[in-house]
């Protein structure tokens, strides 16, 4: 409950910011830091694991690959609701119910054949976005990679009001749930590992084709964002007016 | 007469019609043709690598407006340099523009190009939509082509992979190293990548 007040707050603070003001490096030097750190630790441990994941047979990753994005839902769908996307968030928790019981705890998408769309996936964040709070600062976290003001407290939300995160780490007594800790971090290590898995091809395309790999890397996070929170309905188009 | 002027009425709306769609068709087929022509030479086994590398090189020439592209990867800075910088600048992005691309096409063997559709932007402007689905593992991504009628010559400017641009991509990754070395910096950089490649 006092992680929800934190996060209301929070939320009140951003709204009366900027909405389109400009993304800015303001940690630069920092950022570069933190993103050679990261890169060094994702030639370690995160790049061998998802090659090694990547050999796994093609039903597994793909029910790896529908079970972390079924849980997601119980993020995406607060997130439709407060954008006011209701057909979305009907369509999502069709998707949600179905596929956690037919679909085995999200390992299969009977949803899918059963004309329940799959649409990009919501989070706090992209809500900040889409209700005219600006990006602030972009920075690059430990770990966690790059982010900006907006979507990093966006991250807070995600977590602590993620009814998977309440179920597993927070408040077990208060949901009267049985898993683990551990259930948490597997499924989120499962879920990073098949992000990583699906993206080797383009990454080792990005680093060798790169003069600036971590200007192309906040590039592409931030257009990505744009795209999310605009829901690809206004994409940014210079070209026109072009001379 | 009713009935001839009736006929006649359809005629010239059919012909205004397809003269409407006229330049999103061409676009269409000319995003087809080049892509069939870049997966014909990558697939082809008589060539060896360094021929591939040339004849893709050649072909991204004729169909991507490198100039504009070098133009518009420059962003702000371009108002800031002199005409003999700029001619400089263009010469050495010619050649970074078609090694980096050719080094990216090379990867690829086994993607198939649909073109699914355009929306006309302008009267020189349209954007063909695609997707390119990979035989291996049916993944499908949705790629956007802006193509451009220039002096009367069909030309790619940019490519938008999944909603992210290729060339706002570069722009920034540019403006970034203009950033931190200047002008002169960007130039090194982009020859340090054409003498590795």
């Amino acid at each position: 409950m006092k992680n929800i007040k934190i996060f209301a707050l929070l939320l009140t603070l951003f709204i009366s910011s900027n909405s389109y003001a400009a993304t800015k490096d303001c940690f630069e030097k920092v950022n570069r830091a933190t993103f050679a750190f990261n890169n060094a630790l994702d030639k370690v441990i995160f790049k061998p694991v998802a090659t090694g994941y990547s050999y796994l047979p093609a039903p597994v990753k793909s029910g790896v690959n529908n079970a972390t994005s079924n849980i997601l839902y119980l993020i995406t769908i607060p997130n439709d609701i407060l954008q006011g996307n209701f057909s979305n968030a009907f369509n999502n928790s069709g998707r949600f119910l179905i596929n956690t019981t037919f679909g085995i705890l999200g390992l299969f998408d009977p949803a899918q054949k059963m004309g329940l769309e799959k649409l990009d996936h919501e989070d706090y964040g992209q809500t900040l976005g889409a209700w005219g709070v600006g990006p602030g600062c972009y920075f690059v976290l430990p770990i966690l990679g790059p982010t900006t003001v907006r979507d990093a407290v966006g991250r807070i939300g995600n977590t602590f009001l993620d009814p998977f995160y309440i179920m597993t780490v927070g408040d077990r007594e208060m949901m009267n749930s049985d898993f683990e800790e551990k259930v948490y971090y597997i499924e989120k290590g499962l879920d990073v590992t098949d992000f990583r898995a699906n993206n080797l091809k383009s990454f080792k395309n990005l680093e060798k084709n790169s003069v600036d790999l971590y200007a192309s890397i906040r590039s592409l996070y931030l257009q990505r964002r744009e795209n999310l929170i605009s829901n690809n309905s206004t994409p940014k188009d210079e070209w026109k007016d072009f001379k | 007469m009713k009935n001839k002027f009736f006929i006649f009425t359809i005629i010239v709306s059919l012909f205004f019609n397809q003269n409407l769609f006229a330049f999103e068709k061409k676009a269409e087929n000319f995003i087809s043709n080049t892509t069939s022509n870049a997966k014909k030479i990558i697939l082809d086994s008589a060539l060896n690598k360094v021929d591939k590398k040339k004849q893709l090189e050649q072909l991204a020439l004729n169909s991507v407006d490198v100039e504009g592209l070098a133009k518009y990867t420059l962003g702000e800075e371009r108002k800031k340099i002199s005409e003999k910088q700029l001619k400089e600048y263009v010469d050495t992005f010619t050649i970074f523009f078609t090694k980096n691309l050719s080094s990216k096409l090379t990867d690829y063997s086994d993607q198939e190009v649909q073109v699914t559709g355009s929306k006309k932007i302008s009267d020189n402007y349209v954007l063909v939509n695609s997707k390119i689905i990979s035989k291996k593992d049916k993944q499908e991504i949705l790629v956007d082509w802006r193509v451009f009628l220039i002096n009367n010559k069909l030309v790619i400017r940019d490519l938008v992979v999944e909603g992210l641009s290729l060339a706002r991509t570069q722009r920034e990754e540019f403006a970034s190293i203009v950033a931190n070395k200047g002008f002169a910096g960007l130039i090194q950089n982009l020859q340090e990548y054409i003498n590795k490649n």
